[in-house]
């Protein structure tokens, strides 16, 4: 695709998830008339929220991006990480526990999390290559189990952190010396993810795998390490952006990490699947959690405009799927076939 | 709970799981993914509720009416997840998760008073029957009405032919004359109906609005549904089981654990017998299969 292609892809894409954003504000008014008004001004002052305290904004949004990367980067290798939200949930219980009950450094809490996630990624990997089950299903399934677990591991996980993601003092000058680690180390994944995808023989398959795992299998590529070892890269991503989270000081309880999680792999489509979208999707998640605030209505304003944004994503053709009566026809076609 | 106790109550789980399992499995046989099931089922709920507050009849016609307008509601929804899936070739996941996101939005938006039904509780209400020890909810009938209308058309009719058929092998339907676009939105529309009046059996029987047992039902209907994708009555069957399992892992279900037992260990049984079952019945196509 060419320069102008891609513009008018983007736009296209964009375009539609703006419809999507008004077909989602439009069902809230249909569900809840009353609130629904109430719940949309408060944007204006969530924007107020961020220009007041960008920091703790962009603190807020790391650990969703690298959720968001940590789903994308499945998909764009051809399979369905829907566990990343419980990837996510271990990562942060791992990360808590180990600080708060170990005592430990938050790098080595960091690390901690990351194994978690990428254990559970391989276990979902292992399950596909060994014994056929599909990733989105065991996905769902390990997230079940990952909650509960995750309770387990430390009977009050988030409360009371010892350890904590340090802030980078040194970017007072901008007012931003309230801002984590994790804010740098999110944006590095992403432009590493990019870099990856874009420029190595590995991401080349993993790319061609996504399109077709025939046609990566075709090209001599060897499926199951493929899957496992995708499963394995996209859990450490979902585990290292639940420690983000679990070490980000004022990001809410334990019920918050399954509330956090479950919103990374939206933000993963609504950024087409492409990491350096990511950045950006997780800054509007961010923004629509905001909004959300503490209250019922909030949340279900939210989740209304992001369902909207998600269906209207599913219909943009970004993210088609490679069979249905009219790929199979274009193909032909393509073959010359009558 | 005595065992009578135990079995009536995992009965009363396995309705919902049996109608919204068969619902996705049909999904499947029609060579569709069922990702909205909990969409649908939630939608059906809500459609279902609304029904059996607003109708005045007498119990039975407003169990059956609220039962097929539930259904009604799961169609609606099945078709705008088919819609997306044939019209814009969207990928299945993702038009389930954009629809999941909204139902559980209406869900929320919902105020918390309006979500108690007409019948109230359902286990404790007049309209469940007692037989000594054992109880069963009279949604069966209905149920099993429909259960067996869903048989009939997709065994018994050549459009449930071509559709099984469109499932196995679309290109060889096409080939033959079928019109897989038109099957694919009557499989959508077949399957809907099945997991709406499923997500209603779900209220109604065990009467939570709870978001972890909607996630642990939606879980394990998908797992049946995934099970069925060959023979529904293996998706019947894994129902069945499962609804024992979660009924034994849920508090006050009848099974007495050793007091050491933590419940959250408790609380896995389910999704870890589920993972076991698929593990062990390698029902999928392997690696190679793309969602």
């Amino acid at each position: 695709m060419n320069r102008t292609g891609r513009w008018a892809a983007l736009l296209s894409f964009l375009s539609w998830l703006l419809l999507g954003c008004g077909i989602g504000a439009a069902l809230l008014f249909l569900f809840a008339r009353g609130q629904a008004a109430d719940a949309l001004h408060g944007a204006k002052n969530s924007l107020r929220a961020v220009l007041d305290a960008p920091a703790a904004f962009l603190n807020g949004a790391s650990p969703l991006i690298l959720g968001a990367l940590a789903a994308a980067l499945a998909y764009r290798g051809g399979l369905w990480n829907a566990g990343a939200v419980g990837q996510f949930i271990l990562g942060a219980a791992i990360a808590a526990a180990g600080g708060q009950r170990g005592s430990l450094h938050w790098s080595v809490c960091l690390l901690l999390g990351l194994l978690g996630g990428a254990l559970c990624g391989g276990l979902i990997g292992l399950l596909k290559t060994r014994f056929r089950v599909h990733e989105a299903l065991s996905g769902l399934l390990l997230l079940g189990l990952c909650q509960p677990l995750a309770g387990l591991l430390s009977a009050s996980p988030f409360q009371g952190r010892s350890a904590a993601l340090p802030a980078l003092r040194f970017l007072r000058f901008v007012s931003l010396q309230e801002m984590t680690v994790g804010v740098p180390l999110a944006a590095l994944c992403a432009a590493a993810v990019w870099v990856f995808l874009k420029y190595t023989t590995l991401g080349y398959e993993l790319r061609l795998c996504g399109r077709s795992l025939r046609a990566g299998q075709a090209a001599g590529v060897d499926i199951k390490r493929h899957c496992l070892l995708l499963m394995l890269f996209s859990g450490a991503l979902a585990g290292l952006g639940g420690a983000c989270f679990a070490l980000t000081p004022a990001l809410g309880g334990a019920q918050a990490a399954l509330s956090w999680g479950v919103l990374t792999v939206p933000a993963a489509f609504l950024a087409a699947c492409h990491p350096l979208a990511a950045l950006g999707s997780g800054l509007l998640i961010r923004f629509l959690m905001l909004l959300a605030g503490q209250d019922r209505i909030g949340l279900a304003a939210a989740l209304s405009l992001i369902g909207g944004m998600l269906y209207a994503a599913s219909l943009s053709g970004a993210l088609r799927s490679s069979g249905g009566k009219a790929v199979r026809r274009e193909k032909r076609e393509e073959e010359g076939a009558p | 709970m005595n065992a009578a106790g135990y079995v009536s109550r995992s009965l009363l789980c396995f309705l919902p799981l049996l109608l919204s399992s068969l619902g996705g499995a049909a999904s499947f046989r029609a060579g569709k993914t069922a990702a909205a099931l909990p969409g649908v089922m939630i939608a059906g709920a809500l459609a279902g509720l609304a029904a059996e507050r607003m109708l005045t009849l007498g119990d039975w016609i407003t169990l059956t009416a609220a039962l097929l307008i539930a259904g009604c509601a799961g169609a609606l929804v099945g078709m705008l997840a088919g819609a997306a899936m044939i019209r814009r070739k969207a990928r299945p996941l993702i038009a389930g998760l954009a629809l999941d996101a909204l139902a559980a939005a209406a869900l929320l938006a919902l105020p918390e008073k309006g979500t108690s039904g007409r019948f109230g509780a359902a286990v404790q209400s007049s309209v469940t029957v007692w037989m000594g020890q054992w109880f069963f909810t009279p949604l069966w009938l209905p149920a099993a009405a429909l259960l067996l209308i869903f048989w009939l058309i997709l065994y018994r009719t050549p459009a449930g032919f071509r559709l099984r058929a469109c499932g196995e092998n679309p290109r060889a339907a096409e080939s033959a004359g079928a019109k897989e676009n038109a099957l694919g939105r009557f499989g959508a529309l077949l399957a809907g109906f099945l997991m709406g009046a499923g997500g209603y059996a779900a209220f109604f029987c065990l009467g939570s609005w709870q978001a972890e047992g909607w996630f642990c039902l939606s879980a394990l209907a998908l797992t049946a549904a995934w099970m069925g994708r060959k023979k529904m009555r293996h998706a019947a069957a894994a129902s069945l089981l499962l609804s024992f399992i979660r009924t034994a892992a849920e508090k006050g279900g009848g099974i007495v654990w050793p007091g050491a037992a933590p419940q959250e260990l408790i609380a896995m049984l389910p999704y870890f017998a589920a993972l076991i079952l698929l593990a062990a019945c390698r029902r999928g196509a392997g690696p190679l299969e793309e969602a």
